[in-house]
């Protein structure tokens, strides 16, 4: 149960991470998004919210909001660092021609921040396992430990093998274009 | 509607660009903004745009005018294009209700065979300004902003681009900046010094 639990909060929190991120991060004002700093502030109150939970939370609960937590902060403050290294005349058109949401994310967002919200998103299945660890031996569970720490290093494994699915994908495609 | 430019300056770093610049720019508009390289042709264009704010003046929409902004159809003095993917592409992201096979169909109207479904990197130069340009004409606009749309382009190439254009947005209005000595015919010149 812990294992299914641990892999839908890394999914939830990382999805909703990269979303929210990326809501936050389009162009508002003349073409130009919101500063930096304000869009971190998604990323400051999981933290903050990290501690009650490891606390009070009950049973797996504790294990699966520490681990959507975690996702969601990580992949948020990933995906906004990327996010900074758009080309902002990029953004400007995409302003000026009121693109929409999905399209922006994939024809200039994406491309941003790809590395950046890949690697925090490998980061996060570590930090998955270790937290949800943290987690299970608050709840006295030591002898789920093992399959905690796997199942965050086979998370890590599984987005770097989509990442190079997905590149390999698109050079095909451009190739045969 | 109207777009009534009232006694726009601008000026950066203390160096005026605008200044006391009025213009009008009514539903059946053809306007060549002209001037020398550095006289404030993309900076006006930016300011109709609302990419910029004038220091003093107005810039004000006139009429029975539906959205709070311009909805312009826009070539930019750069080309402004997503790398990595190909002109159908860049040209089909602007617009939800786009589909790809009408892109195509816009693009090979001004490009040679095959080069539509080229990544924008690999076009020529004249090629991507003829890129923007199919970009800029698609959409439904209530103007069109070009700034040196023809940049880059031989003689051939100007005339399909301007015959595209005349085509594509006859009725809508035109603003679009080229050096003095480039004006095309169709256009109203408005001196920029």
């Amino acid at each position: 149960m812990h294992i299914f639990l641990t892999i839908l909060a890394f999914v939830l929190g990382g999805a909703g991470g990269a979303l929210i991120a990326m809501h936050l991060g389009r162009p508002v004002t003349a073409g130009k998004p919101a500063p930096y700093g304000k869009r971190m502030i998604p990323v400051l109150i999981p933290v903050l919210l990290l501690g009650f939970v490891l606390r009070f939370l009950p049973g797996l609960g504790k294990v699966f909001a520490s681990v959507l937590l975690a996702a969601f902060c990580l992949v948020c403050e990933g995906t906004n660092r990327g996010l900074e290294k758009r080309d902002g005349k990029l953004l400007e058109m995409a302003f000026v021609f009121r693109i929409p949401a999905s399209a922006r994310m994939q024809y200039i967002d994406l491309p941003a921040c790809r590395a950046s919200l890949v690697r925090s998103a490998q980061i996060s299945g570590i930090v998955s396992a270790l937290i949800g660890a943290a987690a299970l031996v608050l709840l006295d569970q030591k002898n789920l430990l093992i399959s905690q720490i796997v199942t965050g290093v086979i998370l890590t494994a599984a987005v770097t093998i989509a990442d190079i699915v997905l590149a390999k994908s698109r050079g095909k495609k451009g190739a045969a274009a | 509607m109207t777009i009534e430019v009232l006694d726009v300056c601008k000026s950066y770093d203390g160096k005026s660009v605008l200044k006391n610049v009025n213009m009008n720019i009514s539903s059946d508009a053809v306007i060549a903004v002209a001037g020398a390289r550095g006289s404030g042709k993309t900076t006006l264009i930016r300011i109709l745009l609302g990419l910029e704010k004038p220091d003093s003046g107005q810039v004000n929409l006139l009429g029975d005018y539906k959205y709070a902004w311009i909805n312009a159809g826009t070539v930019f003095q750069e080309d402004r294009l997503c790398p990595g993917y190909t002109a159908v592409e860049n040209v089909a992201m602007v617009n939800a209700k786009l589909s790809g096979r009408v892109a195509r169909q816009s693009l090979e109207k001004l490009l040679p065979p095959g080069a539509a479904d080229k990544p924008v990197e690999e076009l020529t130069p004249a090629q991507r300004r003829m890129v923007c340009i199919v970009r800029a004409c698609i959409i439904p606009s209530d103007v069109r902003f070009m700034d040196e749309p023809f940049f880059g382009m031989t003689e051939e190439e100007k005339e399909r681009s301007i015959r595209y254009i005349r085509e594509t947005i006859a009725h809508t209005p035109l603003v679009l900046t080229c050096l003095p000595e480039e004006v095309p015919s169709f256009c109203r010149v408005y001196p920029l010094d």
